[in-house]
């Protein structure tokens, strides 16, 4: 087991590597550079930008150098812990980065436990009653609210619960996790998913339910509590793990709707930002951390699957 | 817990039945769901690009711009703006400001936009301006100028102090001013003194010492031009740029200094700064040395970027005050149209500008067409529901001395005439439409009113003049850097704001060096519109032939078919009832926030 860790770990590398030469060309063939995004309001405002100013701004952060030579710099420095100065803000990007990422990953865990608390009862219940009103209310109902943009239901929820029901104040901004204020994002946060894990379950459920251990379990005597937890539950929960393993960097990284909707400085709204200001080291920066994430996210998956199912072997 | 096992289904695979019923189940929650979308009562501007009419729309009037005003001559100096006294005030005195952008950075020598509610309320430039554009006392007192405008004595107020209690001096302006012109500052708003004699130097960064500032004692700080500017009075010394910390303190620190709780000269001072955390909020300077001290005791600045949240943070009292702008305040000000606190004479002209160095708009007559073919009015009508008006020449209806009223009659540049752009066409090198180019187009905007504007031009060319080989893409970056909008886009839609004066707003459009003909136009050139522009820009705004230039100089720039006018925005902050003695000026500072508090509601 430790030895597969370590591999994990270590092929980690070389792929962060093609991560980052594939987003930094991406990020170089895209029209215009972060100067230019920078002064193409000012120079609205009637005020004069020399070419001299621009290339001197180029010069500090090196984008005047070629291509190859701005990526080598940058992995040299990002081996070295340094992941550069952001060009819009003129500081360092991972303080940057530092101080958002903690708040989109508790909002991310947050929904991420949530969401096997609602999800998985709801797929049992839906497998419990296969083919009848339950199994299509509960399917029918995860489907709308996955199939409703984020965009659309929060300001929806916010006219029904803020302005017809008077049941709450508008969340805005981020006052920590246990506090009413994150309510209503963590629950749109996991909508999404959710209608996949119920799904999930309910086809891991169903298929379980007909296996001759089930049969076998319940012919033994033991009790449906018993044979539901240890035997159904067990084994069914296998494929949907790994869909947990998938949607956790999406719940820490692509919150960036509820973000905007709900003022909550995340890390979703930092990765927006950069990318539309050109800002090269944040996107990098912004990059390497997602990436990890999933890198990580899946080495987790994959170290806990055999737990579940001990005929996986690493 | 029910026995699984108990089911009275046997199961078997999914029969075609139930899958019917799934589908169904499926199709009418998306179906729900459109519905719901279609339904949202969040007020936002209409989805549909309307069709073309000519008829008006049903909306209100547009509410009148500013009466007519005069900017004020140089060396005149009038007492601030006194406001009643508070009554009925509430308990808890904080307002809760909300705009939409995040704020990066407090900094008098890059601001350039959301900062400027209250910038020059921390840190007070020499004057500040009141809501008719009159020069009041900030940390100076009075100037005198020249006979010759080539030098001007700043009288600094002697009870003017830091927060900290120390003194404020002549020497402070003098460093600031400095630090703003030298390349330390990370901005580029480095050449607003650019008149000051010495400014060349700091500039480059030889020295920073700039010999046109002289502080002869702790009061007295004199500064002398190398060229009269009749408006320097503006552009220096009401500019909010020029009212910032101690210098010494941006130098060591260009990138972050103002989080790190700097001295403050004027009413507020910063508590917290944190673009990280989005935590910004300002409270009374304990040290403000001039009366009467805030009422109000605490400022919570909210980032609000979606603009249906803010909308019902607003319906819901959350906020107190804020600024929307665009078809967002389009929105806010039909339905609270009492809210509307203006920030006078601040506003824009909307407009596509040609390029005349890419074909086929380099060719006059061409442009002559596509302008003929479109009407202006009915669009800006339709996007803006009678709210904003329809732009005309670069001399807006805030600048005194506009010809707003009557422009259109005495020109032909503004008529919409199909029959004479189809004939105008018929005359240009290109014959007619099937031979023209791919004309490449930008509304140059996320923003749903100017997308549909750009399309409803499209529309009318295509009507009017049988154009259809049109590229457009949604911002100009998209084609390239500034740089390169010369080689690249036909047609590209921006905006012109600025000081509201008839010289300088054509200069900005029109002349040669201003950067719209520069980059957006692709090197638009007139040696007449730029020697008119030249002659009204140096003379004194109460001189009779100052208008007559500039009138000239609109006059040949509208007769070279340069742009396609599209609306007049108009700036306002929107505050509550209970929001009192709340006022804003040009500069959109609100301007009477040492007096403005919350009454009891």
């Amino acid at each position: 087991m430790l030895k597969y860790i370590l591999l994990r770990l270590l092929a980690m590398i070389p792929l962060l590597f093609v991560v980052l030469f594939i987003v930094f060309s991406l990020g170089h063939l895209a029209p215009g550079d972060p100067v230019e995004m920078m002064y193409v309001n000012v120079v609205l405002e009637q005020s004069t930008v020399t070419e001299e100013q621009k290339q001197e701004v180029r010069h500090r952060y090196g984008l005047d150098q070629p291509f190859f030579v701005q990526f080598g710099t940058y992995v040299q420095r990002l081996a070295q812990g340094d992941f550069g100065n952001s060009i819009t803000q003129s500081r360092p990007v991972l303080p940057m980065i530092l101080k958002v990422f903690p708040i989109s990953a508790q909002l991310g865990l947050a929904a991420l436990i949530m969401l096997p608390i609602v999800g998985i009862p709801l797929g049992i219940l839906a497998a419990q009653h296969q083919n009848r009103a339950g199994d299509y209310a509960i399917v029918g109902g995860s489907l709308f609210l996955r199939t409703v943009p984020v965009y659309v239901l929060a300001p929806l929820l916010l006219i029904l619960l803020v302005l017809q029901f008077h049941i709450m104040d508008v969340p805005n901004g981020w006052h920590g996790l246990f506090t009413s204020n994150v309510v209503l994002p963590v629950f749109l946060l996991m909508l999404f998913p959710l209608a996949v894990v119920i799904r999930q379950m309910r086809a891991s459920v169903l298929e379980v339910l007909s296996t001759d251990y089930v049969r076998t379990a319940r012919a033994k005597g033991l009790r449906e509590r018993q044979v539901v937890i240890v035997h159904i539950m067990r084994n069914a929960l296998t494929p949907v793990v790994t869909e947990f393993g998938l949607i956790v960097t999406g719940l820490i990284t692509g919150s960036v709707f509820l973000e905007t909707i709900f003022g909550i400085p995340g890390f979703g709204q930092l990765y927006v930002n950069a990318l539309r200001q050109r800002d090269y080291p944040l996107i990098l920066g912004c990059t390497v951390l997602a990436t990890m994430l999933v890198m990580v996210s899946n080495l987790v998956v994959d170290v806990i699957y055999p737990m579940l199912d001990p005929r996986v072997k690493l | 817990m029910r026995d699984l096992s108990q089911r009275s289904v046997p199961r078997r695979a999914v029969s075609r039945r139930s899958l019917i019923k799934m589908f169904i189940a499926a199709g009418s929650g998306v179906s729900a769901a459109q519905l719901l979308a279609a339904c949202s009562s969040v007020p936002a501007a209409p989805t549909q690009a309307p069709a073309v009419t000519t008829g008006p729309t049903t909306a209100p009037a547009p509410t009148s711009a500013v009466a007519p005003f005069q900017l004020a001559p140089p060396g005149v100096v009038v007492p601030p703006i006194t406001m009643p006294a508070p009554s009925g005030a509430a308990s808890d005195q904080t307002l809760s400001y909300a705009h939409q952008s995040k704020l990066l950075y407090l900094d008098p020598a890059q601001e350039s936009g959301y900062g400027r509610f209250i910038i020059s309320l921390v840190w007070l430039p020499p004057f500040l301006l009141d809501d008719k554009m009159n020069l009041t006392p900030g940390t100076c007192n009075a100037y005198e100028v020249s006979s010759d405008g080539l030098t001007y004595t700043l009288h600094v107020d002697p009870n003017a102090k830091w927060s900290d209690g120390s003194k404020f001096t002549a020497r402070d302006i003098k460093n600031w001013i400095e630090y703003c012109s030298s390349p330390t500052n990370p901005g580029v708003y480095r050449t607003e003194a650019r008149y000051v004699a010495g400014h060349g130097p700091v500039n480059k960064g030889d020295t920073r010492d700039m010999t046109g500032l002289v502080a002869s004692d702790d009061l007295t700080l004199k500064i002398t031009l190398t060229q009269k500017d009749p408006l320097f009075h503006y552009s220096v010394l009401a500019n909010y740029r020029f009212g910032g910390p101690k210098a010494d303190v941006a130098y060591a620190d260009p990138n972050t200094w103002w989080s790190t709780n700097p001295l403050a000269t004027g009413p507020f001072k910063i508590e917290k700064f944190d673009p990280d955390s989005l935590t910004y909020s300002f409270v009374p300077n304990p040290g403000y040395w001039r009366t009467p001290k805030p009422t109000l005791q605490r400022i919570n600045l909210l980032t609000v970027t979606d603009p249906q949240t803010i909308v019902v943070m607003w319906q819901n009292n959350q906020i107190d005050a804020m600024f929307v702008s665009g078809s967002d305040a389009i929105d806010v000000e039909q339905k609270w149209p009492d809210s509307i606190i203006p920030m006078p004479n601040y506003g824009g002209n909307f407009f596509w500008s040609f390029n005349v160095t890419k074909e086929p708009t380099n060719d006059p007559l061409v442009r002559k067409a596509l302008k003929h073919a479109v009407d202006v009015n009915t669009i800006a009508q339709t996007q803006y529901f009678g709210m904003r008006k329809p732009a005309k020449g670069p001399i807006s209806p805030y600048a005194p001395g506009s010809r707003y009223d009557t422009l259109d009659q005495q020109n032909e540049f503004f008529k919409y005439d199909p029959d004479l752009a189809k004939q105008e066409l018929s005359q240009s090198s290109y014959k007619s439409a099937d031979n023209l180019p791919t004309l490449a187009i930008t509304p140059n905007a996320p923003s749903g009113d100017k997308v549909r504007a750009t399309e409803m031009v499209v529309e009318m060319w295509r009507k009017n003049l049988g154009i259809t080989n049109i590229e457009s893409r949604p911002m100009a970056t998209d084609y390239g850097a500034p740089t390169e909008y010369a080689k690249t886009i036909n047609f590209l839609r921006i905006s012109l704001g600025g000081l509201p004066d008839a010289a300088t707003l054509v200069y900005s459009m029109a002349h040669s060096a201003g950067a719209i003909a520069a980059q957006f136009a692709g090197g638009y050139k007139n040696p007449a519109v730029d020697a008119a522009i030249e002659k009204a820009m140096g003379l004194n705004r109460s001189d009779p032939d100052y208008l007559k230039s500039a009138y000239q100089a609109e006059d040949l720039y509208l007769a070279d078919y340069m742009y396609v006018p599209l609306y007049v925005d108009r700036y306002s902050y929107y505050a509550k009832p209970w929001v009192k003695n709340f006022k804003a000026n040009w500069n959109n500072l609100m301007y009477t926030l040492d007096q403005t508090y919350l009454a009891a509601h």
